[in-house]
């Protein structure tokens, strides 16, 4: 690989002899390669890859490097034809290539769309006829002009001048590409000024006077205003009394709005909302429970609740079970019949609960299912009255 | 007059099996009834279970509920158990439905018998299931099987004997 050298535009071009196309590069044995897709061309004095995805990145394979050349056919777990190039010493002017060194004295053409045959026919051809040395003795040709400018590259000024120039070209990119990233954060910070403006006109607009839904979004927003100094693995280490202060740090958050929902709220909801809050240094599902178990030992007004299903839910300490029972079978009464979907929208709760409270319900024996290829409905249960 | 449905019929919980234990027990109760007020009224001695699922006991298409192999399965386990039937199969496929258990059988005969003056002598057994006497009898048109296991359980009372006619066992002396 080390005998590769970089192709800089401008430099002539001689005739294409033959092209083919979707060809990867491999240095030796090596199954991975940083050019394993391009376009390899062939001409009297040397074999051009340009990279496909990358039009700027061409190598050269000059012919006077090259020992010998073989065919690999395809085998049954390869993934194209191969020709094995195996290269002479590199010469002591070698210009600077894409790698400075390499174990391998030889290198694999990949041809995953074919073409390998026709390539080694000409590639044996161009080789016989040795015409980079007919041309530098006369060094008319495009061929000679080529290789003084492979010498010239990286010896005096102009050597230095170009690898300025290069460099010049890299911190360009690197600073374009930093830009891109700005330019999408603007674009999020658009967003939100937008939002902001939209609230302060609403308010603007009505008088002060909002809607329900508009309440509903409101509170939201406050809520995502959150807490000032979360509570961080950096301050209390990630030892019990991190999680006794994050407990105690849901329990705040999450007792207005468990209150609200009727006093059961699943976990993945406690992990959004308490997040939410958070805005920054967010938590994970884990510490989220880990530091409900500890609901307990803070005090808290809640704790967490482990259903046989395997549902945890955050649960309000005055919220009792009875109760949620009985109301759900004065509306499973009312309504003749109910399935969990039904009861979530009545009661406003998710559907995993409204099917835990069912189940609560069927187990003290106040209800009784109904479950058909048309859903699993809830009836009073007139077995036992 | 048509065979009158328990209301547990026109309930779909009825057909699922309840998951709740004291609500499972009323609704297998409930089942069993069903079961042996049909065969009664219809006059079924014998069932096969493939025909019964497929059979309107099963399946109430007014409501479009029908209880399930498993279910039935379930139905018939508790059957056993109150031992108002007896499989006929290994399979467990085909069973004798007792509409009463063979004591309560034998307790009928016996008191028939007594209240007719027939103690102490020898009645055959198709007397007892076909004769005209018996005509308006509960036990008019039972089948000898059941018939010989509710005699067999007042002779282990001694209060009965089973008598063999023609080398099979064909009468009974109640005592």
């Amino acid at each position: 690989m080390d005998r590769l050298c970089w192709y800089h535009p401008g430099e002539a071009m001689e005739e294409i002899l033959c092209q083919a196309g979707h060809v990867g590069i491999y240095d030796g044995d090596l199954k991975q390669s940083a050019f394993e897709q391009g376009t390899v061309s062939l001409t009297l004095q040397r074999v051009i890859w340009a990279d496909s995805s990358d039009p700027d990145c061409r190598l050269i394979l000059h012919h006077s490097l090259v020992e010998k050349v073989e065919k690999h056919h395809k085998s049954m777990f390869s993934r194209g034809g191969k020709v094995v190039v195996t290269l002479k010493r590199v010469p002591s002017n070698h210009p600077q290539g894409p790698v400075a060194a390499s174990a391998f004295h030889y290198i694999r053409f990949v041809f995953r769309n074919g073409g390998e045959d026709d390539f080694y026919k000409r590639y044996l051809e161009a080789l016989s006829k040795e015409m980079w040395k007919r041309n530098s003795s006369s060094s008319s040709s495009g061929g000679s002009r080529s290789s003084n400018v492979h010498t010239n590259r990286l010896v005096g000024i102009s050597g230095i001048e170009r690898r300025l120039a290069e460099q010049h070209h890299k911190t360009h990119e690197t600073i374009q590409l930093a830009f891109d990233d700005m330019g999408k954060l603007m674009d999020q910070a658009r967003d939100m000024v937008n939002l902001s403006k939209k609230i302060t006109e609403t308010i603007k607009s009505k008088g002060g006077e909002i809607d329900e839904d508009e309440t509903i979004q409101f509170k939201q927003y406050l809520l995502s205003l959150g807490v000032s100094d979360p509570v961080s693995k950096s301050t209390f280490g990630s030892g019990s009394t991190y999680f006794e202060k994050l407990a105690q740090e849901i329990a705040q958050i999450l007792l207005r709005p468990l209150k609200e929902m009727g006093g059961t709220m699943t976990l993945p909801e406690a992990y959004c909302r308490v997040n939410r809050a958070r805005g920054i240094e967010l938590i994970s599902p884990e510490d989220l429970v880990e530091a409900c178990h500890k609901l307990d030992k803070v005090d808290s007004p809640m704790s967490l609740v482990t259903f046989e299903s395997g549902v945890k839910v955050l649960q309000l300490r005055s919220a009792r079970i009875e109760e949620s029972i009985d109301e759900t079978c004065k509306l499973t009464e009312s309504l003749g019949y109910i399935d969990a979907n039904r009861l979530a929208k009545y009661i406003g709760i998710s559907t995993v609960l409204a099917l835990q409270r069912l189940i609560e319900a069927e187990k003290h024996a106040k209800l009784c299912r109904d479950d058909s290829i048309e859903g699993l409905f809830f009836y009073t249960n007139r077995f036992l009255i | 007059m048509p065979f009158q449905w328990p209301w547990q019929y026109d309930f779909p919980p009825f057909f699922t099996i309840q998951p709740n234990l004291s609500s499972r027990e009323k609704q297998l109760e409930a089942w069993a009834r069903l079961i042996i007020d049909y065969c009664q009224f219809h006059n079924i001695h014998s069932l096969d279970l493939n025909e019964v699922a497929k059979s309107e006991i099963f399946n109430n298409t007014r409501i479009n509920r029908s209880l399930n192999e498993a279910g039935i399965r379930t139905v018939f386990d508790y059957l056993e158990e109150k031992e108002h039937i007896e499989w006929t199969d290994k399979t467990k496929k085909r069973c004798r439905i007792y509409w009463r258990r063979p004591e309560e059988w034998g307790e009928l005969l016996y008191e028939w018998a007594s209240s007719n003056g027939l103690l102490n002598t020898v009645i055959t057994l198709t007397d007892i299931i076909e004769g005209e006497d018996t005509a308006n009898e509960s036990f008019a048109g039972l089948e000898k099987p059941i018939l010989i296991r509710a005699i067999e359980s007042l002779q282990s009372q001694r209060r009965a004997v089973l008598v063999e006619l023609n080398n099979e066992i064909g009468g009974v002396k109640f005592l």
